[in-house]
């Protein structure tokens, strides 16, 4: 899962990134609503964090202008309270609004049900043969049994199910799984597949060699 | 009120009606009567003159009266006469006023009679006289007519009246129903001032324009309290993320480190917006406590410069001071940070290389700098708490916005006076202009 956030405050970014990183997620910062615009709109992200007081661009500038050619979901992060503010926002193609200070638990919660419901899983817990993916509280499970995972690991199964019978392909991965603080080779990707193998079974993953990976639901 | 300002109008109206219908109806019935008694006076006049001329003296007080034909009708029919010699009675025509004194002078009115006196012949005298009965009728007459018309007019007049000041009042009553129904959620309601004409047009725009300033001040109220609220939250918001972030697993003593420094950022940040926000709201009620003494401006300024004097060298800017000695009263810390920050804002709202410059002259310090200007839209705001050219309100520059608005309370509790002039693209300058010693400057303009 990979998250912009477009913040023009560099010490709530940087904590934010980091706390994202943490949960597993890939995650790139825009200090303004000019470069969060390019970002957005040259990178495939899966949720967009927003503030809208922000240099050269403002939020709602930003999301109108988004919204002409994009539709990643998008959370306004803002100390704009007023009802005005939130219409505002969600009539220029917000998804969510939540104002600061905030909780962290409860940012990161409303993210993964804002990317859950974008890929049309509006449910937590995704079953893909035996496998069952708690994207909540981050968990796979095999046969009921929990099935510990590095966190790339996570990012690259959960990206495969909410994908689920579709193929994905390694930009895909590259897209969803690697931020810009990431400076990684393209086999790594080969290397967690395999590890996936090994711990969820050979048949979770089907190759597709040459364009990249499918998981049949 | 509505109800009062009608009666009020009515009544008025109604007496002045009454009074006109009075005055031109006493006026006709006075000048009808007195034209009708003078009629009679003269017709009455006339048959004495001509009693007198038919008087023919035959002996001492003796007279032969010889009346002609119209003249007995006229005594049959309405008149009578009574004359005298210089003993007594002689003739009447009419017994009931045989016992008539004579009498000299204006014509007189008895009862239903009036009569005049003329001199006749070898001292007689003549009194001729006649019923004013049919008279005093028409007068009468005339009397109830003016009163009639007079309540007709009053009527109509009334009527008309209450028509008319309901018309006036209902624009009123409509602009006071628009002007009650203009709340804090619907401030943008006006008057119309097309279907209100002349002077009530002249109240509606009045309204308007005052309904126009008041949700003006509403919105300026409204943006300080949302960028207020926002300044506050951001540096809190840093705080609370990156506390639940650092207590969310364990920490190297670095990464510790690293998170109480940021904190301690965010802390400071707020302390230094609430006491910004603490003075600026004593100095809205007048209660700046300012530590007067006497002091010389130069050196506030020079020690002010001094201290920012690593910023600017940090941007690459070149910084100049040329100050002359200007003493005044004042409060030394406050009219340093004054400076500080017009200096501050010329050093951060500037462009590579640029310069800045402070001279203190005659007691006006100027600060001007080579950065971008202010834009058109913004220079009305310039001194609004938290107003920002730079809508980003990013703290890169520093400080919330409170800077130029501290610095104008500053400089007005110490009687001055602050400006600037700031082309687009051509640099800012400020000045401050004080009075030395709280006496009041030459008044050179700028």
């Amino acid at each position: 899962m990979r998250i912009l956030v477009v913040e023009d405050e560099p010490d709530l970014a940087g904590a934010l990134q980091r706390a994202l990183q943490e949960e597993g997620m890939a995650c790139d910062v825009a200090g303004d609503g000019e470069s969060g615009l390019f970002n957005a709109e040259n990178w495939e992200y899966d949720a967009i964090i927003l503030d809208l007081m922000l240099p050269r661009l403002d939020g709602w500038g930003l999301l109108r202008r988004l919204r002409k050619r994009k539709p990643t979901p998008v959370l306004i992060l803002t100390a704009r309270d007023q009802t005005p503010d939130k219409v505002r926002g969600f009539d220029s193609g917000a998804d969510d609004y939540l104002t600061k200070p905030f909780e962290l638990d409860e940012l990161l919660a409303r993210l993964k049900a804002l990317v859950r419901r974008s890929a049309g899983h509006p449910a937590p817990v995704i079953r893909a043969g035996s496998v069952e993916i708690d994207t909540a509280a981050r968990t796979v499970r095999r046969d009921g049994k929990e099935v510990p995972l590095a966190p790339k690991e996570y990012a690259l199964v959960e990206l495969l199910v909410l994908h689920r019978g579709r193929l994905v392909t390694r930009t895909m991965i590259y897209d969803h799984i690697y931020d810009e603080t990431d400076d990684s080779l393209s086999n790594v990707v080969d290397v967690y597949v395999s590890n996936i193998r090994k711990k969820l079974g050979p048949r979770f993953v089907e190759t597709r060699r040459g364009q990249g990976y499918i998981v049949h639901g | 009120m509505v109800r009062s300002i009608r009666w009020t109008l009515l009544l008025g109206h109604s007496l002045l009606l009454v009074g006109v219908i009075s005055a031109f109806g006493g006026l006709l019935y006075l000048r009808v009567s007195e034209s009708t008694m003078s009629a009679v006076d003269g017709e009455l006049t006339d048959q004495a003159s001509a009693l007198a001329a038919s008087m023919e003296k035959v002996g001492d007080d003796r007279f032969e009266l010889t009346l002609s034909e119209a003249q007995v009708r006229y005594f049959n029919a309405t008149g009578f006469f009574v004359i005298w010699s210089r003993r007594g009675v002689v003739d009447f025509s009419d017994p009931r006023h045989a016992d008539l004194p004579p009498y000299k002078g204006a014509p007189r009115v008895r009862g239903d009679f009036r009569d005049v006196t003329v001199d006749g012949p070898a001292e007689s005298r003549i009194v001729v006289g006649r019923s004013i009965r049919h008279e005093r009728e028409r007068l009468n007459g005339l009397l109830s007519l003016i009163l009639g018309i007079g309540a007709a007019v009053l009527a109509v007049g009334w009527i008309g009246g209450w028509l008319l000041i309901g018309r006036i009042l209902n624009p009123i009553r409509r602009i006071s129903s628009t002007a009650a129904s203009i709340s804090e959620s619907n401030l943008a309601t006006r008057i119309d001032t097309a279907v209100t004409e002349d002077e009530l047009g002249d109240l509606a725009r009045t309204l308007n324009s005052a309904f126009d300033r008041l949700e003006a001040a509403m919105r300026r109220q409204g943006r300080f309290t949302a960028d207020a609220s926002h300044e506050l939250r951001t540096p809190l918001t840093v705080l609370t993320t990156q506390m639940e972030l650092a207590l969310r697993r364990e920490r190297t003593p670095a990464e510790y480190r690293e998170v109480l420094e940021i904190c301690l950022k965010a802390v400071r940040r707020m302390t230094s917006m609430t006491e910004g926000l603490l003075f600026l709201a004593r100095a809205d009620g007048r209660a700046v406590d300012l530590r007067r003494e006497s002091l010389d401006l130069k050196e506030v300024v020079e020690e002010a410069v001094g201290l920012v004097r690593p910023l600017a060298a940090r941007r690459g800017l070149h910084l100049s001071v040329v100050a002359e000695s200007h003493r005044m009263e004042g409060d030394r810390e406050r009219l340093g940070e004054a400076v500080t920050n017009l200096v501050t804002n010329a050093i951060q709202y500037n462009r590579p290389e640029g310069r800045v410059e402070v001279t203190l002259k005659g007691g006006v310090l100027v600060v001007s700098d080579t950065g971008p200007g202010i834009p058109e839209e913004d220079r009305s705001h310039v001194f609004e708490r938290f107003y920002r050219a730079d809508k980003s309100r990013s703290n890169n520059a520093g400080g919330a916005g409170l800077g130029l608005a501290i610095t104008k309370s500053i400089v007005e509790a110490h009687g001055g006076e602050i400006g600037f002039a700031a082309r687009a693209g051509e640099g800012t300058t400020f000045r401050i202009r004080f009075r030395s010693n709280g006496a009041p400057e030459d008044g050179r303009p700028e």
